[in-house]
């Protein structure tokens, strides 16, 4: 060997970045470089090694490996084969070392073995980086749950993801094919091809993203809805480089909005058919939908009515400012108000209803409303009111004429009983025959006027009864005080037959209006003496007991006969067996009425030619 | 004669003739109740109207008072208002002879009317109601205007 060529080559071997190992054909080393020494951080130095035997040395380094066996099956191998040939090896202080092993072969002599060794720590790692990259976005886009595919200008398949086809081996063949080798492969006829590529070239020559949608039915016989989207990458010359194509199930989002479609039409189905008038207004009162029902309501049409301000249909001024108010006002947010509408036929009474709706800043959107025809139920309000009006103006007219006739009969009657009065004192002086005459004839006029009087006083308190007005005024009262005072003032003036008054129980104040049921007697005595043929008279009885009070007038009289005593009640009823005794037949339904008016009863108990009992039955309870 | 005071004149001659004011419209039953209570020994003044009455019954107080609550120039219950108002009558009694039925005879006897009747009215039923309230009117009268001393005076002149 020359020295020089040694020398040259000794250093080119010392400043080379790669460890140099040689060995002898005993395996004894000959020379080592430094960076040898500094990749495997050998704690010796270069002159140290010479001479080492490496396959102890092997052994000894074998832990600076992290696959021991992998490393010395290497060796053992290259020894064995001394062919060259490199390996990889990852040390235990986490470095990647390439060793390549080249046997030194001269002339066809074997002389000795080369180990370079390589410092690939970098490069393994930025590999490994890389790797990584490449995997996390393969991964991307196979679990992306939609269909991705890249495609070259020429539309063969860059890349296509796990989610369009999930066969493995399928996917990596469709690298570089097209759609048309996919349809051959599969067997199936062209058309989809064909239709894919059209998109393709129209996406390819708008250079812009370009979609449509795919219907196809699953294997549950539902339809689905695939978005597909070309989107054209360009490069920096403008020209389409590759085409990224994803495809969206956008099913659901399909299905919903025919759900929507379905709902709207539904409900404009129901606005259209509606009988109420439904309307949309602008924010600022200007018509921009109304049902069907308008035209009904108006008598104008929908078209003509559109994107009008709603005033307009508003007669009354003071109304039209209430809407306007309503509007500008942005506190108020519902509004009813009645107004008219003017048609062309008449006027309509509406009841409308107005609702504002709002955005997400709070500013009117805009305002529906209802519009309700009102103007016949107007009709019938204002008919009724006309009506009790009317009625109540009868009413008076007819109280008022009651009045009128009152008056106008009895100052008529007072005249002629006051009259008769004077001709019966007048009387006195002429001759005792024709005395006797007049006076039977002036007791007829007398008793006449004073049935008319009777009669007349019952009428009218019957009808004002009837009419409902009338209302008893019940108080406690001393009823035997009242009887007594009763008795004294009307019938009680001959001291020797007077009508008896009994009590029997603890005398209490009974609950009754005693104007009115001092007529109640008045009239029932007077009956029990009219009625009465014999001279006994009549007698008052009354019980005070404890559940009530009862007051009997009893007579010793003509009775009534059984069967007819219910229909005594009755108006204009009279008895069969009354003969020529006179009577109008209203009072006794006078007498029920007042004494119902105060809460009791009445009852008759009575016998022909024997006489009657009228008892009259107050609760004390 | 000793010289009697002008006030005991007047009172001798109501002693005798007691003074009854009938306001009443209608002429006839007017007339009639006027010759019926005459013949009773009554004075009468007929009025026709409320103002007339109002006017001249000043000058012809009256002991009792008959009166009808429907006038030509009044209506119901403002004509006792009017009478009752004038302290002239504050204790004169009042009867309300009316033909009408629908008085509020509460509101009457609140006004201070003593007795309400509705014609027709037997005129005995009216006298003895008369002569009820003037007896007790009698009895008032005496204890308001005059001084014991007096009633031994009438005693003396037996007077009735």
């Amino acid at each position: 060997m020359e020295l020089v060529k040694c020398d040259h080559a000794a250093h080119i071997i010392e400043s080379l970045k790669y460890g140099i190992l040689s060995e002898d054909i005993d395996r004894k080393i000959i020379s080592a470089n430094s960076e040898f020494i500094n990749i495997l951080n050998i704690p010796l130095k270069r002159e140290n090694l010479i001479g080492l035997d490496c396959t102890l040395l092997a052994d000894q380094v074998k832990y600076l490996y992290k696959n021991q066996n992998y490393f010395l099956n290497f060796i053992n191998s290259c020894i064995e084969n001394k062919k060259t040939i490199n390996a990889e090896f990852e040390l235990t202080n986490n470095r990647f070392v390439d060793i390549t092993y080249i046997p030194y072969i001269h002339e066809n002599q074997f002389l000795g073995h080369n180990w370079c060794f390589n410092d690939v720590t970098e490069e393994t790692k930025n590999k490994k980086a890389l790797k990584e990259k490449d995997s996390f976005y393969k991964n991307i886009l196979n679990f992306i749950p939609a269909d991705i595919a890249v495609f070259d200008a020429d539309h063969k398949y860059l890349f296509i993801n796990e989610y369009a086809i999930k066969d493995n081996n399928l996917r990596e063949w469709l690298i570089g094919k097209t759609d048309f080798d996919y349809c051959n492969y599969r067997n199936i006829n062209n058309d989809l091809a064909i239709f894919r590529k059209e998109q393709f070239n129209i996406a390819k020559t708008k250079k812009a993203a370009h979609s449509w949608e795919d219907r196809k039915i699953n294997n549950e016989g539902e339809t689905e809805v695939i978005l597909r989207v070309l989107n054209p990458f360009l490069n920096e010359s403008n020209n389409v480089e590759m085409v990224i194509g994803y495809g969206l199930d956008i099913t659901k989002s399909k299905s919903n909005e025919l759900h929507i479609l379905r709902e709207a039409t539904k409900n404009k189905i129901l606005l259209d058919n509606l009988k109420q008038t439904i309307f949309e207004l602008t924010s600022d009162g200007k018509t921009i939908s109304l049902n069907p029902a308008w035209l009904k309501l108006s008598g104008k049409t929908i078209k003509t009515s559109l994107d009008i301000d709603f005033v307009q249909f508003i007669l009354e001024e003071e109304k039209q400012n209430i809407f306007i108010e309503y509007l500008t006002n942005s506190s108020k947010k519902e509004l009813n108000l009645k107004f008219t509408l003017p048609t062309e036929l008449i006027n309509k009474v509406i009841k409308g209803f107005f609702s504002k709706t709002f955005d997400e800043n709070n500013n009117v959107n805009s305002i529906w409303g209802t519009l309700i025809d009102e103007t016949e139920k107007d009709n019938y309000q204002n008919n009724l009111i006309n009506l009790v009006k009317k009625e109540q103006e009868l009413n008076e007219l007819k109280t008022r004429f009651v009045h009128m006739v009152s008056h106008e009969v009895r100052t008529p009657l007072a005249g002629i009983l006051s009259s008769i009065e004077l001709l019966e004192i007048l009387n006195t002086t002429i001759p005792k025959k024709l005395k006797d005459n007049n006076y039977r004839h002036f007791s007829r006029i007398k008793s006449q006027i004073l049935r008319i009087s009777d009669l007349m006083n019952n009428v009218l308190l019957l009808g004002k009864i009837e009419s409902g007005n009338f209302k008893a005024n019940i108080e406690e009262t001393d009823i035997i005080d009242k009887i007594n005072t009763l008795l004294n003032e009307n019938f009680n003036f001959d001291s020797e037959s007077k009508i008896k008054f009994i009590y029997t129980g603890n005398p209490y104040f009974v609950l009754l209006d005693w104007k009115l049921i001092y007529h109640v007697i008045v009239n029932l005595l007077s009956n029990s003496i009219k009625y009465t043929k014999s001279s006994k008279k009549p007698e008052i009885h009354a019980n005070f007991e404890t559940k009530d009070f009862k007051l009997s007038i009893k007579d010793y009289g003509i009775g009534i006969p059984e069967k007819e005593i219910q229909n005594l009640f009755n108006p204009f009823s009279r008895a069969s067996n009354v003969e020529n005794i006179s009577g109008t037949g209203l009072g006794l339904i006078l007498v029920k009425s007042l004494v119902e008016l105060n809460n009791g009863k009445i009852d008759i108990i009575s016998k022909e030619n024997v006489g009657s009992t009228f008892t009259i039955t107050f609760n004390n309870e | 004669m000793l010289a009697l005071p002008s006030q005991l004149h007047l009172i001798m001659n109501r002693r005798e003739m007691k003074r009854i004011a009938l306001i009443e419209d209608n002429y006839y039953f007017s007339k009639n109740l006027e010759h019926l209570l005459v013949l009773n020994n009554y004075t009468i003044d007929i009025y026709r109207t409320m103002q007339r009455a109002e006017v001249l019954m000043l000058d012809h107080k009256p002991d009792l008072i008959i009166c009808d609550i429907n006038l030509p120039d009044g209506i119901g219950n403002s004509i006792i208002q009017k009478i009752r108002k004038n302290k002239f009558y504050h204790f004169t009694p009042i009867i309300v002879l009316t033909g009408t039925i629908d008085v509020n005879i509460n509101e009457l006897f609140d006004l201070g009317v003593s007795k309400v009747f509705f014609k027709p009215t037997r005129f005995e039923i009216l006298n003895s109601a008369i002569t009820r309230l003037l007896t007790r009117k009698n009895g008032y009268e005496i204890t308001d205007f005059f001084y014991k001393p007096f009633h031994k005076i009438f005693d003396i002149l037996k007077l009735k």
